[in-house]
């Protein structure tokens, strides 16, 4: 069988670069840099305006007594668009604070906040990188105005809370206009959609917190860094050993996020290893597509086999790619089940920051000297520096930077939660939204076709997902229900 | 993405506003009428109740403090 990604004729890394190289920063190091600086601005913005009753010695107790509250000064000035049922516009409007029949006012600040914050961080990464302004500028409101409609999509009541999530309908939004109109080419500068990907990676670094590995003690890690890592590595040697899949960046992106966290694995590896942007496509519709289906299956299971909420909830943290998916399934199994599986989850989460170095290294290292006809021990460490992904480095030091000072003290972990729901967190999730309607709009629905003829990766996903299932099963009794059975309660 | 050539510019936006108003349709009309189904309402109302972010991507994204951070401190 042929391999599906030779039907691309243009080179399509995620996604394409619209304009030749110009003088100017690399697109890895504009990335690092730029993202490190918009955390750097997060935590001065903090610091600067540090509340009276929180000092450097405050404690835990103290914040758990009294109502400590640390915001960024732009927390609430940065938002997505919120739920709605019939009505469109009820997604931009606040929570309302007098009764409950009360509609509260319409609010377009946090989307203007938004707008401003990704149009300042587009045009500062396209000064850097050599390019023109007025291009920019003059294409990114369309752009922006297509993920509001994508975010729109996402957060009808129904999609959201059976986790469609945003990135699906950034993709659709971008498709639907390149396969009929076509993307425009005065739209062009502002598709930018490899940049704001490895920025809004450089942010979530701030979000991978390795303290909180430690949430469960030894069995969270066991059930969460011993078999995740295992189902990923037997799931890609599968696909290229029995499933023969030609291409390995495709078999990776499908073994990381079906193993690790569905769509924010998937970002991670596909940018690590410079997978295709159909590749990156089609991983997250598979990943969602069961994610749907193991939401509403697993705590059946769960109760049918009569496991304890504790082992249950650990074994569907284990297993549910979707972070949001896992706390919905958890909830069926009370509130014991739901804290265990939340607490996997987020332990699998930080598992991210991990995998996408190792992927990027073993990658370079090892794919892409052999894809080049170098053999593995030739490749010398200036090489590797060469072709390592730099950006990933301003994740790496995101994460650490973070995760040291949110050990170190209260006062960090007050200091680095502001930063983060403040900034990182609100300005992430409108870099992907923006990088998936611009690999849509890179897409053409011909690219895709093939992967679907093949089969393979549907049936790498389920047969990486069966020993996903089995082995956190096997590991989730171990721990929660034989070695450490009284760790949660 | 450029246009086939063999498309034409009027069918190429006739195939926009067909598959626009098919959205409209499935989120204004159907959707809405989906969310009226008794699981499907019961389901959205437990995780309202429970101020449960379905769509998180991340943990972050959750409303939900994770673990006493002093535990490990």
């Amino acid at each position: 069988m042929n391999d599906p990604t030779t039907v691309s004729t243009t080179p399509s890394e995620l996604p394409a670069t619209p304009n030749p190289a110009r003088p100017g920063w690399s697109e890895d190091w504009t990335a690092a840099w730029l993202g490190l600086a918009i955390l750097a601005v997060g935590f001065v913005l903090s610091l600067a305006t540090q509340p009276a009753e929180i000092s450097r010695s405050i404690t835990e107790a103290e914040v758990e007594a009294g109502d400590v509250v640390w915001n960024s000064p732009v927390k609430g000035w940065v938002g997505k668009v919120g739920e709605w049922k019939s009505q469109p516009l009820d997604a931009f409007r606040g929570k309302s604070k007098g009764n409950p029949g009360d509609v509260a006012p319409l609010n377009f600040v946090p989307l203007l906040g938004a707008w401003l914050g990704t149009i300042v961080v587009g045009a500062i990464a396209s000064l850097l990188r050599g390019r023109g302004l007025s291009g920019f500028l003059l294409a990114f409101p369309v752009l922006f105005v297509l993920s509001v409609l994508a975010y729109l999509l996402a957060s009808q009541t129904v999609i959201s809370n059976y986790n469609l999530e945003y990135a699906l309908w950034a993709l659709l939004v971008g498709l639907i206009i390149s396969n009929t109109i076509g993307t425009p080419q005065w739209l062009r500068p502002a598709v930018l959609g490899e940049m704001y990907i490895k920025l809004g990676l450089v942010l979530l670094g701030a979000e991978v917190l390795f303290g909180r590995l430690l949430a469960l003690g030894i069995p969270g890690i066991c059930v969460s860094w011993i078999v995740t890592p295992v189902v990923l590595v037997s799931t890609y040697v599968f696909g290229q050993r029995v499933l023969k899949m030609d291409s390995k960046s495709l078999n990776m992106v499908i073994s990381a996020d079906m193993s690790v966290c569905g769509v924010s694995a998937a970002i991670a590896t596909s940018a690590a290893c410079r997978a295709k942007k159909e590749e990156l496509s089609l991983a997250i519709g598979l990943s969602l597509s069961f994610t749907v289906v193991m939401m509403v299956v697993m705590p059946i299971a769960v109760k049918a086999i009569g496991l304890d909420p504790v082992v249950g909830g650990a074994w569907i943290g284990g297993t549910i790619d979707a972070t949001g998916a896992v706390v919905a399934a958890g909830e069926a199994l009370g509130p014991v089940g739901q804290e265990t599986a939340s607490t996997v989850k987020m332990i699998q989460n930080i598992l991210i920051g991990v995998i996408a170095f190792a992927v990027a290294v073993y990658w370079t290292k090892s794919v892409e000297s052999a894809e080049g006809g170098q053999a593995k021990t030739n490749v010398g460490a200036s090489e590797i520096w060469k072709r390592f992904p730099k950006f990933i480095l301003g994740f790496v030091a995101a994460s650490l930077l973070c995760s040291i000072v949110f050990a170190a003290s209260t006062y960090g972990e007050l200091l680095v939660n502001s930063v983060v729901s403040g900034v990182a967190k609100p300005l992430r999730g409108w870099l992907f939204c923006l990088a998936f309607v611009c690999i849509g709009l890179d897409t053409n629905f011909r690219q895709l076709l093939p992967y679907f003829k093949t089969g393979k990766p549907v049936a790498l996903y389920i047969c990486g997902q069966t020993l996903n299932i089995l082995l956190t099963l096997a590991m989730a009794y171990l721990m929660f229900g034989v070695l450490f059975k009284d760790v949660v309660k | 993405m450029s246009r086939p050539a063999s498309v034409r510019p009027w069918s190429s936006w006739l195939q926009l506003t067909a598959i626009v108003a098919s959205l409209i349709f499935a989120w204004l009309v159907v959707l809405p009428w989906m969310a009226t189904w008794p699981a499907v309402d019961r389901h959205i109302k437990r995780m309202e109740r429970k101020n449960i972010a379905v769509d998180a991507m991340f943990y972050t994204e959750l409303n939900w403090n994770p673990p006493d951070g002093a535990a490990w401190r």
